[in-house]
């Protein structure tokens, strides 16, 4: 979860680097707009971690339709909510699969509620962020633009978990 | 079923693959050779470069080469091997999510070292990478993709409802 935000805020970065006429791009197959593809990654992190956590990280919540009209700056900021739920999940130390999520904060009146294992929302917000962004990096490859590296590989290298060994070492 | 979260998300992966390559299989074989601008390469070339580096994965983790080696160069193996290669090593990799010490150093590429809690992840992640690549290029072509998510997941092994 922790490499997942790293990409997103990795890919922030990089999106800053471009034109409004850039992050307006897509191709077809793909979600859609990069700016709108991070606003939907983004406002569905929150959206799982809220489930998660059983409380809002703000009054209003991170809409999906606000998201995918954010600016890169309110997308950064969502995202060190995001960051910062990660963090409160794993210090409540309440990581258990199997524990029933009875309903969520974000669900509005007369929507259905949906019960759901702890590990749905979890495994969902990985497969969900690598998923999009995935979606982003083909639609800079598909424009001739080189984007960032978001691979587990460079996110160890950053952290000091994989490195290259000196030859006095070996 | 009682797994960690981290066990979930192995499976998730490992059921997803094989949900991708068996909706391949029902394809027209000419549509494998398609692509999308942006993505890895072709349908068929994305597949087996997911397996082949899972396979890799797995052979980091454990020592063991599962079934016979994909390469960057080989031939195309066929849909069939593909998904025994990827059921294989998923099931391994999830034995492994359940036992390794995730700090423990892995020899990657001499002179480079790494974790195998680092090649776990990379696990999922490169998988969910690709596999959205090949879902980009069966949408680019107009062909609907199958449903690859957690959610998807959940309802496949029938201890889920949600929709995506």
């Amino acid at each position: 979860m922790r490499h997942d935000v790293w990409a997103t805020e990795r890919l922030i970065a990089y999106c800053r680097g471009l034109t409004p006429q850039q992050l307006e791009l897509t191709i077809p197959g793909t979600y859609g707009t990069i700016r709108r593809t991070l606003g939907h990654i983004i406002a569905s992190d929150e959206g799982y971690l809220v489930r998660l956590l059983g409380a809002l990280f703000h009054e209003p919540p991170f809409r999906q339709a606000a998201a995918e009209a954010a600016t890169l700056d309110e997308l950064a900021l969502h995202l060190a909510h995001v960051k910062e739920g990660v963090e409160r999940l794993f210090a409540s130390g309440d990581l258990d699969a199997d524990r029933l999520i009875a309903d969520t904060p974000l669900r509005g009146s007369g929507e259905p509620r949906f019960e759901m294992n702890a590990w749905a929302p979890l495994t969902q917000f990985v497969h969900h962020g690598s998923d999009h962004r995935a979606q982003i990096g083909t639609v800079l490859g598909a424009h001739g633009l080189d984007g960032p590296d978001l691979q587990v590989w460079p996110y160890a290298m950053d952290l000091g978990a994989s490195r290259e060994v000196t030859e006095a070492e070996r | 079923m009682s797994s960690t979260p981290l066990e979930h998300i192995v499976r998730h992966n490992t059921w997803a693959t094989g949900a991708l390559i068996e909706f391949c299989r029902t394809l027209d074989p000419a549509k494998l050779d398609v692509n999308a601008t942006g993505t890895y390469g072709t349908l068929y070339e994305t597949l087996q470069h997911l397996v082949g580096a899972e396979q890799w994965y797995a052979q980091l983790l454990t020592g063991e080469m599962l079934g016979r080696r994909i390469r960057r160069t080989d031939a195309p193996h066929s849909l069939e091997e593909l998904a025994k290669i990827s059921a294989a090593t998923g099931a391994r990799v999830l034995v492994v999510a359940g036992s390794e010490d995730p700090a423990r150093v892995i020899v990657t590429n001499e002179p480079r070292r790494s974790t195998a809690g680092v090649v776990l992840a990379q696990v999922v992640h490169h998988g969910n990478e690709h596999r959205t690549q090949a879902t980009t290029i069966l949408g680019a072509n107009g062909i609907e993709p199958p449903a690859l998510s957690a959610w998807a997941y959940g309802r496949a092994m029938k201890i889920s409802t949600t929709e995506e």
